[in-house]
């Protein structure tokens, strides 16, 4: 019999850290979300459960999962049951392929700090992302309301009309890196561009492909279906679109799925733009007085580059909620216009100039 | 008819636009202020002449009021209700005052016509009830301490007195005024 091998237990326990990870980030979220739109509008937000309000999340997750599972005598059970968890499951899974910190070399071991050190990487990431919008048809149509089922049509045609430009940009973006694996894409960002005196600024996908950015950026904001976007579920048309009909864990499961996908998506904006794991400026000098050598210092660096990982990350998310709270909603037409004859013609175009660049040398 | 406006360069490139505008958001937010009143904590500062609660001035222990019946004949609500009496020594005075709060509009008028100036408004504002019912039938008596009904919602609690400027006088408890922390500075 073979001896009992520890290391077979570690995609276990990354699948815990991560899961774990996003579902802890997402009552944070919904913290900042109050909190910030509050002081935003000049408004104090909630402050009275615990200090700053802190307990609030806790308070309001308690009340979802106690709140009587109502379900509407007009609904299509099997569907309106799945709906949710087809939401919440694609905006769980992408987040298996981004990597939060450069592998550790363990002996004859290499451990990589994502959960599935896939091959495809990138492309599982819009796969995956696509296949999001089911989860909002399904809840959309088996809800069986007219609000519902505007709501999900509308999300439907909007996330295929951005997810073509996000592709297209993603693609120059792949362009440069010439691989679609995040962690090889993270490290390749770690390069010197250039060098200001003892300044060396990183190549980061920002600062290579800055038209690039914007368009992903944008269509992130669609593919979330968060505001200037969020068309699906437009208040003030649509009452709350397609998880109009849905209550208590069900609606919990809906703000779940959004919450995560805003994490991920800020995960992906920092894994392709922002040089993923890469020290933020300043770090590296900390790391270097780390009195450790050898594995101690590894680890250290492993810490580091996490924590270097989640502040871009949460910047990312603040956007999100700054983003939200400061533009007004789109019109669809006028969101159709951006999709199609602005964001599409300009990552086409951008794809060109980046392959002519290619070709002639310039990356 | 259409209408053409014609906007900046920089206007008609949308990305500035939105810069701006988060500009002005993160703004809001690094230099943090509200004009929210915290309220059981924080309570605003109104006026002296506010028109709150009415009460029966009474000077040593002994009330102003003489039921002359003065008040309910001007209360354009007739709300006030007196039921009069005699003293020993002779004087008029109020057996009964009720006052039905839920008719009374607090013009302050019956405060202008009383020549005793014995029925005074003051400014307390906290007069909700939970019932639906004459409120403050036994107006007197609660001044008087036998409040047994508890018509009138006690004020319990730290730093919940409001701010009585001329509640000594009415016999009833007065708490620590509770200046408000934040908020204009001015009363309304």
């Amino acid at each position: 019999m073979m001896p009992f091998d520890p290391f077979l237990l570690l995609p276990l326990v990354k699948c815990l850290l991560i899961l774990g990870l996003v579902l802890t980030v997402v009552p944070g979220m919904l913290f900042v979300e109050r909190r910030g739109s509050a002081w935003m509008q000049n408004r104090l937000g909630p402050n009275r459960l615990g200090p700053f309000g802190l307990i609030q999340p806790v308070a309001d997750a308690i009340k979802l999962i106690f709140k009587e599972d109502f379900v509407p005598e007009h609904v299509n059970k099997f569907f309106y049951a799945m709906a949710p968890f087809a939401c919440m499951l694609p905006s769980l899974l992408t987040f298996a392929v981004i990597p939060f910190a450069a592998p550790l070399v363990l002996g004859d071991r290499i451990i990589t700090f994502q959960v599935a050190d896939l091959d495809v990487g990138v492309l599982f990431i819009l796969a995956i992302v696509s296949l999001g919008i089911y989860g909002i048809m399904m809840g959309g149509w088996a809800a069986n309301s007219k609000y519902s089922m505007l709501g999900a049509l509308r999300s439907a045609s909007q996330m295929i009309s951005y997810e073509l430009a996000m592709g297209l940009s993603l693609v120059s973006m792949l362009l440069i890196y010439s691989t679609v694996d995040l962690g090889q894409m993270a490290e390749w960002q770690g390069r010197t561009l250039f060098s200001l005196g003892p300044l060396a600024i990183p190549s980061w996908g920002i600062l290579l492909q800055p038209v690039a950015f914007v368009i992903f950026f944008t269509s992130t904001y669609a593919e979330t279906n968060r505001l200037p976007f969020d068309l699906p579920e437009g208040e003030s048309e649509l009452v709350a679109g397609y998880h109009l009909e849905f209550g208590s864990m069900k609606f919990a499961s809906f703000m779940l799925a959004e919450y995560s996908n805003m994490f991920t998506a800020s995960g992906v904006t920092v894994a392709l733009f922002f040089g993923g794991w890469q020290l933020l400026p300043g770090m590296g000098y900390l790391l270097d007085l780390v009195p450790l050598t050898g594995l101690g210092h590894d680890i250290a660096r492993v810490a580091f580059q996490g924590t270097a990982f989640m502040i871009k990350v949460c910047f990312f998310m603040w956007t999100f909620v700054w983003i939200r709270w400061t533009l007004p909603r789109f019109r669809y037409d006028q969101l159709m216009d951006l999709g199609w004859k602005v964001l599409l013609p300009l990552s086409l175009l951008n794809l060109f100039v980046t392959a002519v660049l290619i070709y002639g040398g310039v990356y | 008819m259409q209408v053409k406006i014609q906007r900046p360069f920089f206007q008609r490139f949308y990305l500035v636009e939105i810069f701006t505008g988060l500009w002005i958001t993160i703004k809001k937010v690094i230099l943090h202020r509200t004009v929210t009143i915290q309220y059981p904590e924080q309570r605003r500062n109104y006026s002296e002449r506010f028109r709150g609660l009415h009460y029966i001035k009474s000077v040593q222990g002994v009330e102003n009021c003489t039921a002359c019946m003065l008040c309910p004949t001007v209360c354009p609500a007739l709300c006030i209700h007196i039921e009069a009496g005699e003293k020993a020594n002779k004087e008029k005075y109020p057996v009964k005052f009720d006052i039905d709060l839920l008719r009374c509009i607090f013009c302050g008028m019956c405060e202008e016509a009383c020549p005793e100036d014995a029925i005074k408004l003051s400014n307390i504002y906290e007069m909700a009830i939970p019932k639906r019912q004459v409120i403050h039938k036994e107006f007197l008596d609660i001044q008087r301490g036998k409040d047994k009904a508890g018509h009138i919602p006690k004020l319990k609690g730290k730093g919940v007195q409001p701010n009585r400027v001329d509640f000594p006088e009415a016999g009833l408890k007065v708490g620590p005024v509770n200046p408000r922390a934040a908020g204009p500075k001015e009363s309304y």
